[in-house]
């Protein structure tokens, strides 16, 4: 009769098991579906498609909240959402999604303690921490920093984010430290972005920042779009350089989607923002 | 006969406004270095909305933040070159067009917001008329706040301050003789763009600056006390070029005005609230706040500073200025006999 017991129990074990290989297996899916979005060009459908998987991807991390690989694909997945689907429209949800791109992120990276306990103190302290972390961190490092950073950009108001700008800073540095071509040179375009959208007397520093732009554009060979977006919208600007505005605008405008199709999405996207920018061009200049 | 009213249609067509509000008669540049999403900015934008919905759109400011313009200096030569008609302005750029009102910077004037409302409140006509002597209109006051002394070595009374490599804007003339008067041997004169890499190099150990400004200008990064005692309120104004606003039609300059008043007293009262904010940021950061040792202490710094505005006396105010601002102050103070606010 000690059959019965042990037949519920392998039933249940085996249960958890095929559970476990249909989260895998979603997982696995959900990573060729970034994939295939990634190479979308009609923004309305990526949109749809974006939304409904992240809403999967967090039901799987509710029955897995420890599995960083999914943790990394939120982040990535609710920045990149804020980014292409939602500033332009509303900082509100902005705002709401570049925080949960953050915070997926801080759950993979809290895991070490000495990245948690370091949130909690002050830029010098922060930056030593991160030597605790390593080249396999870059990833979840630079995308969590792509949350934390524009949710601050987007609360400039609040004192406590705008001291968070120092430790965002840092982490962008690592990234460029430990693999700077990683997602197109991105944590350079961050800190082109960074050093030339501010006035010299708060830190800005445009020769740098044009420094950043061109090593990240050497990375894609001028074929992800977004670098060019960023340093319009950013060091163009900030320097009343018209004719680097309109070049860089221009460099948008004139590339084929075809160009990078593995960032189809996102060079879209920074097609839809050029014209954006250029429609303002009155206001900025 | 048709063609002449298809001729009629299209002229009465070429000659309507252009939007339902009217023509924008009067466009004011302003610049400002307070950044775009910040609150500087976002109150700056309620004041452009209000002044453009009361004169149907005739007038509006076309906004330049971030400091795109240039720094103060650069903002103030092209308004004075015509390119812009209106600034946020500081100490800096009130040295040159409001010395008189730099009495509102002087060190250790005040213990408290009551004392600067009152002050404000009291000689704000006498304020107007050094703007406008020296071609100038002053929109609206804008705070920056109140000032502390940031160091790497901690500094409670003002003995310690003697081992502090100080910075201070270079040409302020308020700075020099608070630094001087807090009797600190090491002075280094700096523009503020070199002070971030001055203090990771340590060529200085110590800066002011308001709690809000520590934080946006990033040094609170390199700096690890605070001592709090106020070292001065630092003033600001949004100020128009008298040419520009003597050309507006009255209606448009009451509309300016008024608005300016209610919209730039938000603002300061909000970055009241900011700066009490950033204290609670600078403590979490590591920035430890170190409270004077004893009253002694504070009656001392206070006498230094008394010393300090004697001196500043017959360069930027006159002696008479600061004679009846520190009598106001007095009679809120506790024994005055007038009580607090």
């Amino acid at each position: 009769m000690k059959i019965l017991p042990l037949l519920i129990l392998l039933i249940f074990a085996a249960g958890g098991c095929i559970q476990q290989i249909a989260l895998n297996s979603l997982g696995s899916v959900l990573d060729t579906g970034f994939d295939v979005i990634n190479r979308e060009e009609d923004l309305t459908l990526a949109q749809a498609s974006i939304a409904s998987d992240l809403k999967l991807l967090e039901t799987l991390i509710a029955r897995d909240p420890g599995n960083a690989h999914y943790l990394l694909l939120a982040s990535m997945g609710y920045s990149s959402y804020a980014l292409g689907f939602a500033e332009d429209d509303s900082v509100e949800r902005a705002k709401l999604f570049y925080a949960r791109g953050r915070d997926f992120g801080f759950r993979i990276l809290d895991a070490g303690d000495a990245f948690r306990t370091a949130r909690g103190q002050g830029p010098q302290e922060f930056r030593e921490a991160l030597r605790s972390l390593s080249r396999d961190d870059v990833p979840a490092v630079f995308w969590t920093a792509v949350g934390w950073g524009n949710s601050v950009l987007l609360n400039l108001s609040d004192p406590a984010a705008l001291a968070d700008l120092p430790k965002i800073e840092a982490m962008m540095e690592f990234v460029v430290r430990n693999d700077s071509t990683y997602f197109y040179g991105g944590a350079l375009s961050f800190l082109g972005a960074y050093h030339g959208s501010r006035p010299a007397m708060f830190g800005g520093d445009p020769r740098l920042a044009k420094n950043y732009f061109h090593r990240a554009l050497g990375i894609s060979g001028g074929k992800f779009l977004m670098t060019y977006i960023l340093f319009a919208k950013t060091c163009a600007v900030q320097s009343q350089d018209r004719q680097l505005f309109e070049s860089c605008l221009t460099a948008v405008d004139t590339a084929s989607l075809d160009r990078l199709p593995e960032a189809r999405l996102s060079n879209a996207i920074a097609k839809k923002k050029a014209m954006i920018l250029r429609s303002k061009t009155d206001t900025l200049f | 006969m048709r063609r002449i009213i298809l001729r009629t249609v299209l002229i009465l067509f070429l000659l309507a406004p252009s939007s339902p509000l009217g023509a924008q008669e009067y466009i004011i540049k302003f610049a400002t270095v307070a950044p775009e999403g910040s609150t500087w900015m976002n109150v700056m934008k309620e004041y452009d909305q209000a002044v453009r919905a009361e004169s149907h759109g005739r007038i509006g400011f076309k906004i330049y933040p971030g400091g795109v313009q240039g720094d103060e200096k650069d903002v103030l030569q092209k308004i004075r070159l015509g390119q812009l008609q209106c600034a946020g302005v500081t100490g800096n750029g009130l040295t040159t067009i409001a010395p008189a009102a730099r009495i509102l910077d002087a060190p250790f004037l005040f213990r408290n917001y009551d004392e600067v409302d009152r002050v404000y409140a009291t000689f704000d006509a006498e304020f107007e008329r050094a703007f406008e002597e020296n071609g100038y209109v002053n929109l609206g006051w804008a705070e920056v706040g109140f000032v502390y002394v940031f160091t790497n070595t901690r500094v409670e009374g003002p003995a310690d301050m003697k081992n502090v490599r100080m910075w201070i804007w270079e040409g302020d003339p308020i700075a020099e003789a608070a630094i001087a008067a807090l009797n600190v041997h090491d002075v280094v004169p700096l523009a503020i763009t070199d002070v971030f890499t001055s203090l990771q190099t340590h060529l200085i150990d110590g800066v002011y600056a308001s709690p809000l400004a520590m934080i946006a200008l990033q040094w609170f990064s390199r700096t690890k006390y605070m001592l709090d005692v106020p070292l001065a309120d630092a003033a600001g104004a949004v100020v128009i070029s008298k040419k520009k606003f003597d050309q507006l039609p009255a209606d448009l300059q009451e509309i300016l005005r008024r608005n300016g008043k209610i919209y730039l007293g938000k603002l300061t009262r909000l970055s009241r609230e900011e700066n009490r904010k950033s204290l609670d940021a600078l403590k979490k950061n590591g920035v430890i706040i170190v409270e004077p040792k004893n009253s002694k202490d504070l009656a001392e710094y206070e006498q230094l500073g008394k010393q300090a505005r004697q001196t500043l006396a017959g360069k930027l105010f006159t002696a008479d200025l600061l004679n009846r601002v520190e009598q106001e102050i007095a009679r809120l103070r506790p024994g005055s006999g007038a009580g607090r606010k």
